[in-house]
């Protein structure tokens, strides 16, 4: 049919459009100061044959996954239930879970846990039953946490989604960002590890459901902007009375959504630099006209062209990849960038996303996590924003298949130079664990992929106690809390106490972190280290917000095998400049800041 | 105008019909023929959405063809291969983005169309094959790159229309 015909049909068009548009007719109580024991941790641990680490190669023990991780939540002092709606959950909103972040709050050199909370729900009576908090916990040193929420001032008790930190007003100290269902926080940090909440004084709180987030900035001018994913448009009564009437795999009543629900609008909000942000979303080119469920977000230079651009996992909907022009102009070409789909042109149910260059090439890859009964996605980074997928090389329909999968990240365990990868897992519909026909669990096990030469392998059922914990996990975040140069997991589960899994892989591999620090003395958003120690150069990003709905800390890690001697450090910093080190003491911490 | 006539059958019929389903004045001949009108105007209504995807098909993949005849012309070649890729992009994805939202409303109002043999996604005319395809022909386009000659571009013009051809055929 021609372009002209297909118009003329216009005029037949109006009387039945006339008749069919006719028809149409919440204070902070946590008071502990002190950490204080807490009950040893009583979740099922799926019973899989274990090699004690001591038992095991220290020789191979870089080279084959021999990964180690341990619970160690309950001894830390992590006591807060994260709380997400009833048990049966009956809305989408119920399902989601929350976020975690490491960051250093008190500026003390230990990495630090803020957890985000949500509320619990009794689904018979429809009514709220109780309204969790969000947690700070100060690291005291040996492995242990303190709550010192209520001091900080951190504590809001609204349906808490996602946090992201960055210093957004460049007073050099770090501050939080926490989405929400309803309006959004922004705790200010006053430098003396206390907050004040300024969302709506920032403009920043934005109302509706807000998902993953990022600091980054967009157009160069040294400040930092934001970025909001949105999921869905709904009420707090749709929420309290909602039904299940989806059938899941024609054997059980579920919760409905998202298909079928009204997407929400991401926001991007330019920072006016006086400690306040305008809504600039239409005028940068990211007008979400789709009304995509979007859950995660990642802002990295994925074209290392010294501008940032935007990713972001959309649940049952094509992904975004945001373009920037260098001057804070944005493009969405996520569909002919082949970052958007599968292979063979299929959207997935996006939940997490993150990036780094698993292959050494010098360009950062893309992996992003999605709904049971479908793969998680790895895109290769051709170079000039496109990619592809390369999930079936990779076998992760083999690794990543059977799962529902959230917070995700590439983190080298065993040092040995190349970042491995964690997935998260859990079920949104509790009624699967009533069908055992549908082979489906509500909790489930993370899973830990190891990679050996670009290539990724299985190791999560060798990986320790701490990989056999089933839970319905969402938020991630990676970091070393007890500086031992092993990269830890801080774990956002469902109606339950967080993880802290330790990483005590017998590794005797050599590390070194980075940790950048721009001309305020806060954490270089979108700095890029470009680090070469026995030939192999190896590249990380500092970044706000990433994984799902979560924070990572900002010092950049780096495994270096058996070498000890560092060859080139390369610092690309978010301004442009770049600056080079060339000799460093391994494992240890070494600080940058922006010239 | 057989449309048109249909359009004002149905506002006579949606005038009797009652919101919570009693019955309404008048005979149950009366309803029945009302109903009988309705259906008459159900069938063209999905007629009509089939023919106005395609016509928005058919839109973006006349638009990309302007921007690879522009591209061919020599100057700002990449960014007139990038737009044509864009428009490829929604050719594959059946509309923008704003169509995208359009289709999740129908979603929810159980408005579907055809169901992929393979995806078991809803689709109007291109299906996952099809869908495959086109991108890849997105992204092709694209990696011609700046210095693409116009016999380049030109053999991707033909393989664009082979495509559209082969997506918007009746099946």
């Amino acid at each position: 049919m021609s372009l002209t015909r297909a118009f003329k049909m216009r005029s037949s068009w109006s009387p039945l459009l006339i008749v069919v548009l006719w028809t149409s007719g919440c204070n902070p109580m946590s008071t502990a100061s002190t950490a204080k024991p807490v009950e040893p941790d009583s979740r099922a641990v799926i019973q899989v044959p274990q090699t004690s680490p001591q038992n095991r190669n220290p020789a191979a023990s870089t080279s084959d996954g021999g990964a180690w991780f341990v619970n160690v939540a309950g001894e830390a002092g992590l006591a807060t239930v994260l709380h997400c709606g009833g048990t049966e959950k009956n809305h989408i909103l119920e399902s989601v879970g929350s976020g975690c972040a490491w960051i250093d709050f008190d500026e003390d050199g230990l990495l630090d846990i803020f957890l985000v909370n949500a509320w619990a729900l009794d689904n018979s009576q429809h009514r709220v039953s109780e309204k969790g908090r969000n947690a700070l916990y100060r690291n005291v040193g040996n492995g242990r946490f303190e709550d010192v929420t209520a001091l900080a001032g951190v504590g809001g008790d609204d349906w808490g989604c996602g946090v992201c930190a960055a210093d957004f007003d460049n007073d050099g100290h770090v501050d939080l960002y926490v989405t929400s269902f309803g309006s959004n926080r922004l705790y200010r940090s006053r430098g003396n590890g206390t907050f004040e909440e300024i969302a709506e004084r920032a403009g920043v709180d934005t109302p509706g459901w807000s998902a993953g987030a990022t600091f980054f900035d967009a157009d160069g001018d040294g400040w930092l902007d934001l970025y909001v994913v949105k999921y869905i448009e709904c009420t707090f009564d749709d929420v309290l009375h909602a039904e299940r009437t989806t059938d899941w795999q024609d054997t059980v009543k579920v919760m409905a959504g998202p298909f079928g629900l009204r997407g929400g609008k991401d926001r991007f909000f330019h920072n006016n630099r006086d400690g306040t942000f305008a809504d600039m979303t239409d005028q940068v080119g990211m007008t979400d006209t789709a009304e995509s469920y979007g859950l995660g977000v990642i802002a990295s230079d994925l074209d290392n062209d010294g501008d940032v651009d935007v990713y972001v996992a959309n649940d049952s909907n094509p992904n975004f990849l945001y373009r920037n022009d260098g001057h804070g102009m944005f493009m969405e070409i996520g569909g002919f960038s082949g970052s958007s789909v599968t292979a063979d042109g299929r959207t997935q149910g996006s939940m997490g996303v993150d990036a780094a260059d698993f292959d050494g090439d010098g360009l950062q890859g893309i992996f992003v996590t999605n709904f049971a009964q479908d793969f998680c996605t790895l895109y290769n980074n051709d170079g000039q924003l496109l990619f592809t997928d390369i999930s079936a090389p990779q076998r992760m329909r083999e690794f990543t298949y059977a799962q529902l999968s959230w917070g995700c990240a590439f983190f080298d365990y065993d040092l040995d130079t190349r970042v491995d990868l964690v997935i998260l897992n859990g079920h949104i519909y509790p009624q699967v664990e009533a069908c055992p026909s549908l082979q489906e669990s509500y909790k489930q096990l993370p899973t830990l992929l190891h990679n050996v030469g670009g290539k990724f392998q299985e190791v999560s059922r060798q990986s320790g106690p701490g990989m056999q914990m089933a839970e319905s996990m969402r938020g991630l975040a990676v970091g070393d809390f007890n500086d031992d140069g092993k990269p830890d997991l801080l774990i956002a589960a469902m109606d339950a106490r967080p993880l802290l899994l330790r990483n005590d892989t017998p590794s005797h591999g050599h590390w070194v972190k980075i940790r950048l620090l721009n001309r305020h003395g806060s954490p270089a958003i979108n700095a890029i280290a470009r680090l070469t120690s026995g030939g192999i150069t190896q590249l990380r990003e500092v970044r706000s917000g990433s994984t799902y709905c979560s924070q990572n800390s900002f010092d950049l890690h780096f495994g270096l095998g058996s070498d000890s001697e560092i060859q080139n450090l390369e610092i690309r910093w978010a301004g442009g400049k770049t600056t080079v080190e060339r000799v460093l003491t391994v494992d240890r911490t070494h600080t940058f800041r922006e010239p | 105008m057989k449309m048109v006539l249909s359009s004002l059958m149905i506002s006579g019929v949606l005038l009797l019909a009652d919101p919570a389903g009693k019955p309404i004045a008048g005979s149950l001949d009366a309803a029945v023929e009302s109903y009988e009108h309705l259906s008459i105007v159900l069938v063209e209504v999905r007629k009509t959405e089939d023919l106005l995807v395609k016509s928005i098909i058919a839109h973006h993949h006349q638009a990309a063809q302007e921007h690879l005849k522009a591209a061919q012309g020599g100057r700002d070649v990449l960014k007139h291969l990038e737009a044509a890729a864009t428009e490829v992009t929604h050719m594959a994805n059946e509309g923008d983005k704003r169509v995208l939202a359009i289709r999740q409303r129908l979603a929810k109002a159980g408005s579907t169309h055809k169901t992929d043999k393979e995806t078991k996604d809803d689709y109007p005319w291109i299906d996952s094959r099809e869908k495959k395809d086109v991108l890849a022909a997105a992204k092709s386009i694209v990696q011609l790159g700046e210095k693409a000659t116009a016999d380049q571009v030109a053999a991707a013009a033909k393989s664009l229309e082979t495509l559209y051809q082969k997506a918007v055929a009746p099946e």
